[in-house]
């Protein structure tokens, strides 16, 4: 739970009264509470922490900052992505 | 377990060492981000095999290893209690207590369960109304709006 990891909003929705989305990590999908990001669109790059998009960045620092995630850390097990979701 | 022998090698262990020697050309100040490093660096005595070049600076530690033991311990009741529903993120379930850790209160039959956000909670409390669900809220600044969303959230549900 120490990780923000970036991922790219595909869908946005309301649930229980507050602004939900769908969240894109290459390739695998977790919703996400996107209240904090009340601008945020379908296609922008967000950083989720504990289930929630705490800021926006773009696309550029959103793929810099995975890789450098992907060379310290397990980045599946922070989001509780099983290998069998990754088809691996 | 995989890799034990192989980071018990002392053959392997010396050349790593000698390697270290021969690249330290000039002092390094290295600070060890989570408690878990600087607990591992102290408990096989690792700092004492590097150059004195190498300055260990011990950082901030993460919110897990930073919890304190009396902290875990109270945990550890409320997760034994029958009643309770207790949920936290999956890194606490090993952090130990004085005498045990949240995987030993789920082996006893507690009901312990790994979410991966706060809201995840507030949904459990929902499917079950006759149960206490207690959310383990550990973390620094940037939990606390998740925290907060998840307290506004559930009693609006309430």
């Amino acid at each position: 739970m120490c990780l923000g990891v970036p991922g790219k909003i595909v869908e946005i929705y309301e649930a229980g009264g507050l602004k939900m989305g769908k969240i894109d990590f290459g390739g695998v999908k977790r919703e996400a509470c996107l209240a904090y990001v009340p601008e945020a669109q379908i296609g922008d790059y967000t950083v989720i922490h504990v289930g929630f998009a705490i800021s926006q960045l773009s696309e550029e620092e959103a793929l810099e900052t995975l890789k450098l995630l992907n060379e310290i850390a397990d980045v599946d097990e922070e989001l509780g992505i099983t290998a069998e979701e990754r088809g691996v | 377990m995989k890799y034990v022998d192989e980071f018990r090698d002392a053959e392997l262990v010396k050349k790593t060492v000698a390697e270290i020697h021969r690249t330290v050309t000039q002092p390094w100040t290295i600070m060890e981000i989570c408690g878990g490093q600087t607990h591992a660096i102290m408990h096989f005595g690792i700092d004492q095999l590097l150059p004195p070049q190498i300055e260990l600076v011990h950082g901030p530690g993460c919110p897990v290893c930073v919890t304190p033991l009396e902290q875990i311990d109270k945990a550890l009741e409320i997760a034994s209690r029958p009643d309770v529903i207790f949920t936290s993120y999956g890194d606490m379930l090993r952090v130990p207590g004085s005498h045990k850790d949240l995987f030993s209160i789920r082996a006893a039959g507690g009901d312990v369960r790994v979410v991966y956000s706060p809201l995840d909670a507030v949904k459990i409390a929902q499917q079950n109304p006759n149960k206490q669900v207690v959310f383990f809220a550990i973390g620094f600044e940037t939990t606390a709006p998740a925290n907060a969303m998840s307290v506004v959230q559930a009693k609006a549900l309430d």
